[in-house]
C-alpha cells in the first residue's frame, strides 16, 4: 500500500510541470509540526491520533489546469503528513463542458490509528496495570478509482474500484489474567491483549449502467467485494510465576456480490415520483483458526485449551424488493410511501477440533451445522405539509415484520458440548416520529421532534436441548421488548444582526424488557439520556467572530445488577461536559488571529465499584488551547505559525497516567507563485 | 456592582434594539465561510444540478425546507451548501460553495451535539479530517440515517464499509446486530473505549436480564466470573459480534 501511495503522489505531482508558470490555479501549503509530550506519551498518541516529535508534509495542495481543449485537471490534496502515514486527496480529470461525457477520479484516504498498550487498570491492587512491550499502530488506507463515461450511446457507465487495506497492531478489550496478590488471591482480568492484523485486504468492484428510456431512469448496478483478513490475537496471563499466553491465528476469506436493478420515473411535472428496486445479494465467508495456550518461557502447551485446524464455511443469499412513491397531495401536502420485502437464507458448516491435553492430538471435535431462513416486510409513510408560511410539520411512521426460522445443531464427538435448537423468531418494529420546523419570526427558528421506537422479538423453540445450572447449553430468551421514547428541540434566535444563539435539548428513555424461558416475569432495564447544547456566536464586525458553546450530557443505565448484593454492580454513568470557545480576528488584510479553547471533563461517573472487583468508571479532564496567526507576507504567500498546549488528567482509579503537551507548528501557503 | 452593570448593559443591548426586518436567522458559519455570497434559490442550482434538485423531494432532508422564508431555509440546496451566488458567478467554482464531503461544519450548524461527541476520548476521527459525515450519511438520500425499515441496503452496511471483517456471515450471529451496531456503540463518540455506550457489564445485562440474576440463561455459575471483569474483557465472551464456533460467543 505504501508503494501505491508513493505512486499516487508521483502521478499527482506530474502536472506541476505543466501548470507552473502558467495562469492556472496552484496552491501548496507545506506544514511542519513539533510535539513536546510529558508523561504518558502512548496515551497522548492514541487520543490525538498523531505521533509526537517532528511531523512534516502538506496541509493542502490544489492544482487546477486545463488539459487540452476539452479536459480539465483538478488535484485536491487535503493532507499528506509523512510521519503519520496520513494522506487524503482526489485527482480528477473531467470533460469541462459535461462531466457525463468523461469523469475520472483517483483518490486516497489513509491514516494510522494508535492504541494504548496498557489494557485495563485496577487501582486497588499491585501492580495496578501491566504493559505489553508492543508498539500498537494500525495502518488504515483506502485507494479508489472511478471512471464515468457513455458507452457507445447505449448507456452511461460508472466503473469503480476500491482497495481498502489495513495492517498493524491494535489493542483488544479481551484481557488476560492477573491476581489480587502476586500469584495468589483472586483472579482479575486486566492484562493487555492485542491483535496483530497481518493483513486485511478488501477489493471492491462496482459497475453501474444507467439509461433513460421514455422518461424511465433505469439503473443496473453490480457490486463485488473480496476480503482476506489474517488477524493474530495475543492474550497474556500474569496470574502465575510461569506466565502463559493465548495465540489465536485466524484466516478469513469473504466474498459478496450484489446486483441492483432500479427504475425511477417522474410523472405529472414532478408531482408524482415512483421508483422500483430489486436487489440480489449472495455472500460467503470461510474461516480457518488455530488457538494455542502455552507458557511464554518454554513454549510448552498448556493443557485443555488448544484447538487446531478449526474451519467454518458460511453462505448467505438475499432477495430484496423495494417500492418508493412520492406524491404531491394537492399543492401543499407531500406524501412518501415506501415498502420493502426481503427473503433471506443463510447456512453454515463448521468443525472445531480440540486438543484437551498437551500431546498435540485432537481429543474431540464439535461439528456445527446452522441455518436460518426467513422473510421480512417493511413499510414507511412520511407526510409533510408546507402550506403554512414559515411552518412545516411532518409525520413519519415505520413498520417492520420479520419471521425467521433458526436451526442450530452442534454435535461433539465426546458429547460434551452437544447443542441443538430450532427456533421460530418473530421480530416486529414500530417507529413514529412527529415534529415541525418553524420560523415564528424571521429572527427565530424553532424545531421540535418527538418519537417512539418499539422492538418486539419473540422466540418460540420447537426443538431444544435441555440446559443445566452448570452447563449453558440452551437458548433461553422467550421474549425481548425494547421501547424508546424521546424528544429533541432546537431553538435559534438572532436578536441582533451580530448575535446568534442556538440551544438544543435531547431527552430519551429506552426500556429493555427480557423474559427468560419459564421465568415468572420479565425484567426491565433502563437507559436514559439527557443532552443540552448551547452556542452563542457574536459577529459584531465582519472581522471579529466569537463562538462560545457548551455541551452537557447525562447518560445512565440501570439494570437488575445493581439490586443483587452478591455481585453488586452500580448503575453505569457516562456523562460529560464540553466547553468550546473560539475567537477569529482579522486585524487587517494582512494579518488574522485565531484562538480556540476546549475543555472536556467527566467527574461524576464513579459509584461504589467495590463489589465488582474491577473499577471501570471514567473520570477525566481534557484541556486544550490553540492560537494561530495568519500573516500574508505577499499577495501569494501566507505564513501561519501556531502554538497549542493541552493536558489530560484521569482519575487514578480508572487509568495509569496523564500527559501534558505543547505543539509548535508553522504552515506556509503559496498560491500561483 | 460591576456584575449588575454588566448585566444591565447586556440586557439593554439584547432587548432595546428591535430586530430589523433584514435580520434572518441562518447558520452563523455561512456568514464567514461564504462571505459576500447571496442566496440564489434552488431553481438556479437546477440549471446545472438538475437531477439532484428534482430528486430532492425524496430525501429525508426535504422536510427541513420551509416555505415562505426567503434565504437559507426556503432554498433547499443552500440550507446546507451556503449561499451560492459566487459559485454561480464563478462558473461552478467549487471553492465558492460549501462542500460537505470536505467540510463537516455545515452539518454541525443543526446537529450541534454531534460536534461535542466527536471531541470525546473515543470517537471516529471526523474533526481530525480522516472521516467525513458523508462517509456514513447521504444527505441527499431517502435515508439520511444509514438505515430504515425500508432500506434496500442492510442494517449495518454503513459500518461494514470500513469494518468488513465484522460482516460475516457467521455460524452464530449476535442477534443484537440485527437491531443495529448502535445497540452497543455510539458511532459519533463516547467517553468509553471502542465507542461503547457502557463500559461495564451493564452493556450486556441491559438486554440479558432475568429475575434470577446473576444466573444468565440457564447457567448459574456467572458470579465467580463476573468479578473478574466485563463479559467481553474477562476472557469469556470474546466474540461479541458473532462466532463461527460457539453459540455463546466465547471463541
Amino acid at each position: 500500500m505504501k508503494k501505491t501511495i508513493s505512486l499516487f503522489l508521483f502521478i499527482s505531482l506530474l502536472p506541476i510541470i505543466h501548470v507552473y508558470g502558467s495562469e492556472k490555479t496552484f496552491l501548496i501549503s507545506p506544514v511542519f509540526k513539533y510535539y513536546f509530550v510529558d508523561n504518558d506519551t502512548v496515551k497522548f498518541r492514541e487520543l490525538n491520533d498523531t505521533k509526537r516529535n517532528f511531523i512534516g508534509g502538506l496541509d493542502q495542495l490544489l492544482l487546477k489546469s486545463p488539459l487540452g481543449s476539452t479536459l480539465d485537471f483538478d488535484l485536491d490534496v487535503e493532507k499528506a503528513l509523512i510521519e503519520n502515514n496520513e494522506y487524503r486527496g482526489i485527482l480528477n480529470i473531467f470533460n469541462k463542458n459535461d462531466r457525463d461525457l468523461f469523469d475520472f477520479k483517483m483518490g486516497i484516504n489513509a491514516f494510522n490509528r494508535y492504541y494504548d498498550n496498557t489494557g485495563g487498570h485496577h487501582g486497588a491492587i499491585t501492580p495496578s496495570s501491566f504493559n505489553i512491550d508492543r508498539d500498537l499502530i494500525l495502518f488504515d488506507g483506502k485507494l479508489f478509482a472511478t471512471i464515468a463515461a457513455p458507452i457507445f450511446n447505449f448507456a452511461h457507465m460508472d466503473l469503480e474500484y476500491l482497495w481498502h487495506h489495513k495492517q498493524g497492531k491494535s489493542a483488544n478489550l479481551n484481557w488476560g489474567a492477573a491476581r489480587t496478590a502476586p500469584y495468589t488471591g483472586n483472579t482479575r482480568k486486566f492484562v493487555p491483549g492485542f491483535t496483530n492484523l497481518r493483513r486485511e485486504n478488501l477489493h471492491e468492484f462496482s459497475l453501474n449502467l444507467s439509461k433513460e428510456i421514455k422518461g424511465y431512469e433505469i439503473e443496473f448496478k453490480n457490486d463485488l467485494a473480496i476480503l482476506r483478513e489474517v488477524p493474530v490475537r495475543e492474550e497474556h496471563n500474569r496470574n502465575s510465576a510461569t506466565p502463559s499466553m493465548v495465540r489465536q491465528i485466524t484466516k478469513l476469506d469473504g466474498f459478496n456480490y450484489a446486483a441492483t436493478l432500479k427504475t425511477l420515473k417522474h410523472f405529472k411535472e414532478d408531482r408524482f415520483i415512483g421508483s422500483l428496486v430489486y436487489r440480489f445479494e449472495k455472500g460467503s465467508s470461510e474461516e480457518n483458526e488455530d488457538l494455542r495456550v502455552f507458557t511464554e518461557a518454554t513454549g510448552a502447551q498448556v493443557s485443555g485449551h488448544n484447538r487446531y485446524g478449526a474451519e467454518a464455511d458460511n453462505k448467505i443469499s438475499q432477495h430484496i424488493w423495494g417500492i418508493n412513491l412520492l406524491s404531491d397531495l394537492g399543492k401543499n401536502f407531500f406524501l412518501t410511501t415506501r415498502g420493502r420485502v426481503n427473503l433471506k437464507s443463510r447456512s453454515s458448516d463448521a468443525t472445531y477440533p480440540r486438543d484437551t491435553d498437551t500431546d498435540g492430538i485432537i481429543n474431540n471435535t464439535n461439528n456445527i451445522d446452522t441455518s436460518d431462513k426467513g422473510f421480512g416486510f417493511g413499510e414507511q409513510l412520511i407526510l409533510t405539509y408546507k402550506g403554512r408560511t414559515a411552518f412545516t410539520p411532518y409525520l413519519k411512521a415505520e413498520l417492520e415484520q420479520n419471521i425467521l426460522k433458526l436451526t442450530e445443531d452442534q454435535v461433539n464427538t465426546a458429547a460434551a458440548d452437544d447443542f441443538y435448537r430450532t427456533t421460530k423468531l418473530k421480530v416486529y418494529k414500530f417507529l413514529v416520529t412527529g415534529g415541525f420546523y418553524s420560523y415564528p419570526y424571521r429572527w427565530m427558528k424553532l424545531s421540535a421532534q418527538g418519537f417512539t421506537d418499539n422492538n418486539i422479538d419473540s422466540y418460540k423453540d420447537t426443538r431444544e436441548i435441555a440446559g443445566t445450572p452448570t452447563s449453558d447449553k440452551s437458548a433461553f430468551v422467550d421474549d425481548m421488548r425494547n421501547r424508546s421514547y424521546g424528544t429533541k428541540t432546537t431553538i435559534s434566535i438572532r436578536p441582533l444582526s451580530w448575535l446568534y444563539t442556538d440551544y438544543r435539548f435531547q431527552w430519551s428513555d429506552t426500556q429493555f424488557r427480557m423474559l427468560k424461558e419459564a421465568a415468572p416475569a420479565s425484567v426491565k432495564s433502563h437507559s436514559r439520556t439527557q443532552k443540552h447544547m448551547g452556542v452563542l456566536t457574536l459577529i459584531p464586525w465582519d472581522y471579529l467572530t466569537l463562538i462560545e458553546s457548551f455541551a452537557y450530557q447525562k447518560l445512565e443505565t440501570n439494570t437488575i445488577a445493581q439490586d443483587v448484593s452478591s455481585v453488586n454492580l452500580p448503575k453505569n454513568k457516562g456523562g460529560f461536559n464540553t466547553f468550546l470557545s473560539s475567537l477569529t480576528y482579522d486585524v487587517g488584510d494582512k494579518l488574522s488571529l485565531k484562538a480556540d479553547y476546549q475543555k472536556t471533563w467527566s467527574n461524576d461517573n464513579f459509584d461504589d465499584f467495590s463489589g465488582t472487583g474491577l473499577p471501570v468508571g471514567i473520570d477525566h479532564k481534557f484541556d486544550n488551547l490553540h492560537v494561530e496567526a495568519g500573516w500574508k507576507i505577499r499577495k501569494n504567500l501566507e505564513i501561519t505559525p501556531s502554538y497549542e498546549t493541552g493536558l489530560y488528567r484521569i482519575s487514578s482509579r480508572a487509568h495509569i497516567d496523564d500527559y501534558d503537551y505543547h505543539l509548535a507548528s508553522v504552515k506556509a501557503t503559496l498560491k500561483n507563485f | 456592582m460591576i456584575q449588575k452593570i454588566s448585566f444591565l448593559i447586556v440586557v439593554i443591548l439584547l432587548f432595546s434594539c428591535t430586530p430589523k426586518k433584514e435580520i434572518v436567522v441562518n447558520p452563523p458559519y455561512f456568514r464567514n465561510a461564504s462571505r459576500g455570497a447571496e442566496y440564489v434559490g434552488k431553481e438556479t442550482c437546477a440549471t446545472c444540478h438538475e437531477k439532484k434538485v428534482r430528486d430532492f423531494k425524496l430525501a429525508d432532508h426535504f422536510r427541513i425546507e420551509v416555505s415562505g422564508v426567503e434565504g437559507v431555509h426556503g432554498t433547499s440546496c443552500e440550507m446546507c451548501h451556503g449561499p451560492g451566488s459566487l459559485h454561480v458567478e464563478g462558473g461552478g467554482d467549487k471553492t465558492k460553495i460549501l462542500n460537505l464531503k470536505k467540510d463537516n461544519e455545515s452539518c454541525f450548524q443543526c446537529h450541534l451535539e454531534k460536534k461535542a461527541e466527536f471531541k470525546l476520548l473515543s470517537h471516529h476521527p471526523v474533526l481530525e479530517g480522516k472521516v467525513k459525515c458523508t462517509d456514513c450519511h447521504d444527505p441527499h438520500g431517502s435515508d439520511v440515517q444509514p438505515w430504515s425499515a425500508v432500506s434496500i441496503r442492510g442494517t449495518n452496511d454503513t459500518c461494514f464499509k470500513c469494518h468488513a471483517g465484522k460482516q460475516g456471515p457467521l455460524s452464530y450471529e449476535h442477534e443484537a446486530l440485527a437491531s443495529s451496531c448502535t445497540v452497543c456503540h455510539n458511532p459519533h463518540g463516547s467517553i468509553h473505549p471502542k465507542m461503547l455506550l457502557q463500559n461495564d457489564k451493564n452493556l450486556c445485562i441491559k438486554c440479558h436480564a432475568q429475575v434470577d440474576y446473576p444466573t444468565i440463561g440457564k447457567r448459574s455459575a456467572h458470579s465467580g466470573y463476573s468479578v473478574q471483569g466485563t463479559c467481553w474483557s474477562a476472557g469469556c465472551h470474546t466474540k461479541p459480534h458473532g462466532s463461527n464456533f460457539d453459540p455463546h460467543l466465547r471463541y
